[in-house]
């Protein structure tokens, strides 16, 4: 049952402890069916604007939220946000990387492992400072990209299906 | 006195049957409203069913304040910084109606604002503000949190 949200006759002054109580259940009413008009294409821009971690922590919500953060766009955005030089075009690198996982993945093994050990040892040999270590505040350059990338593509060739016995011996 | 292109009025109404009337230099603000003024539509009242009155005053009136050549940028920061104190009911009614009236400027505070609403949180807590169901069976929910275990470190 829908009741209008705030009957136009109401001033400030007539409003009582009554017609709080009602405005109260009111607006939860209106919270409850309010929250749950986030479509898609919304959650997506919003998702934009997060951080690595919400974003993975996003895809733990539900199956619609999975799909959503799953996105490769959002994952190549906050990748590329580190890189400031890859050395080729994006759309290049964005080939290469959708075809060797994704950048989804690359975040995930290879980027997210240094950017944290980075900060660890930053913010051991900036304690005695002032200055606040920023999460990966060194942007990587064309090397550093070139490299993750290569441990991808030996991650991905490790995968296929060759009878590639190898990797046990060898330090993956 | 501005001297603008025309001094034309854009009647818009809410979904509850408010009327409100701004200049054209604020409603174009909205690129939706926007189009419709360069494709000749807006000579009569522009019905907004998706957005109610309390909203479309206060999008209409962040237009205006974005419109007033008097605001200093300092002035306008703080105006942005309150604009966005509400609650969250009607911050997802600001997003739904920046969103169909494609006010840009708007629109990205809303959407940071309601990025920030989630950043830090678990799941669950995520769950309960947007009131989303978890539809996960415990062996898809095992997967995906072992997928993304290195976020919750």
């Amino acid at each position: 049952m829908k009741r209008p949200l705030h009957s136009g006759n109401l001033s400030g002054d007539e409003i009582t402890k009554k017609t709080k109580l009602v405005v109260v259940e009111e607006e939860e009413e209106r919270e409850e069916s309010a929250l749950v008009n986030l479509d898609d294409d919304l959650l997506f821009e919003v998702l934009k604007h997060v951080d690595e971690r919400t974003l993975a922590t996003a895809a733990c919500v539900s199956k619609r939220w999975r799909n959503t953060a799953h996105d490769e766009r959002l994952w190549e955005m906050l990748c590329t946000r580190h890189w400031a030089n890859t050395g080729c075009a994006s759309d290049q690198l964005r080939t290469v990387v959708l075809a060797l996982g994704g950048f989804r993945r690359l975040h995930a093994s290879f980027l997210w492992p240094l950017l944290k050990t980075r900060t660890t040892s930053l913010s051991h040999s900036l304690s005695t400072t002032s200055f606040p270590p920023k999460k990966g505040c060194r942007r990587w350059g064309k090397d550093e990209v070139h490299l993750s990338l290569s441990l991808l593509s030996i991650r991905y060739y490790e995968k296929m299906d060759f009878s590639y016995k190898g990797c046990t011996n060898r330090k993956c | 006195m501005s001297s603008s292109k025309s001094n034309k009025i854009v009647k818009l109404e809410s979904s509850d049957n408010k009327t409100f009337e701004v200049e054209e230099a604020v409603a174009v603000q909205s690129e939706t409203l926007k189009n419709m003024v360069d494709d000749g539509c807006a000579n009569d009242t522009i019905p907004l069913p998706n957005v109610n009155g309390k909203i479309l005053e206060m999008v209409l009136g962040w237009c205006k304040k974005h419109v007033d050549e008097t605001v200093t940028g300092d002035e306008l920061n703080k105006y942005e910084a309150d604009f966005l104190d509400l609650d969250q009911a009607d911050l997802y009614g600001l997003l739904m109606a920046a969103n169909f009236l494609n006010v840009k400027g708007l629109l990205d505070r809303v959407l940071q604002r309601v990025a920030d609403m989630i950043k830090g949180k678990k799941p669950e807590e995520i769950r309960r503000i947007f009131n989303i169901k978890n539809d996960f069976t415990p062996e898809e929910e095992e997967e995906i949190r072992l997928e993304n275990a290195w976020a919750f470190d």
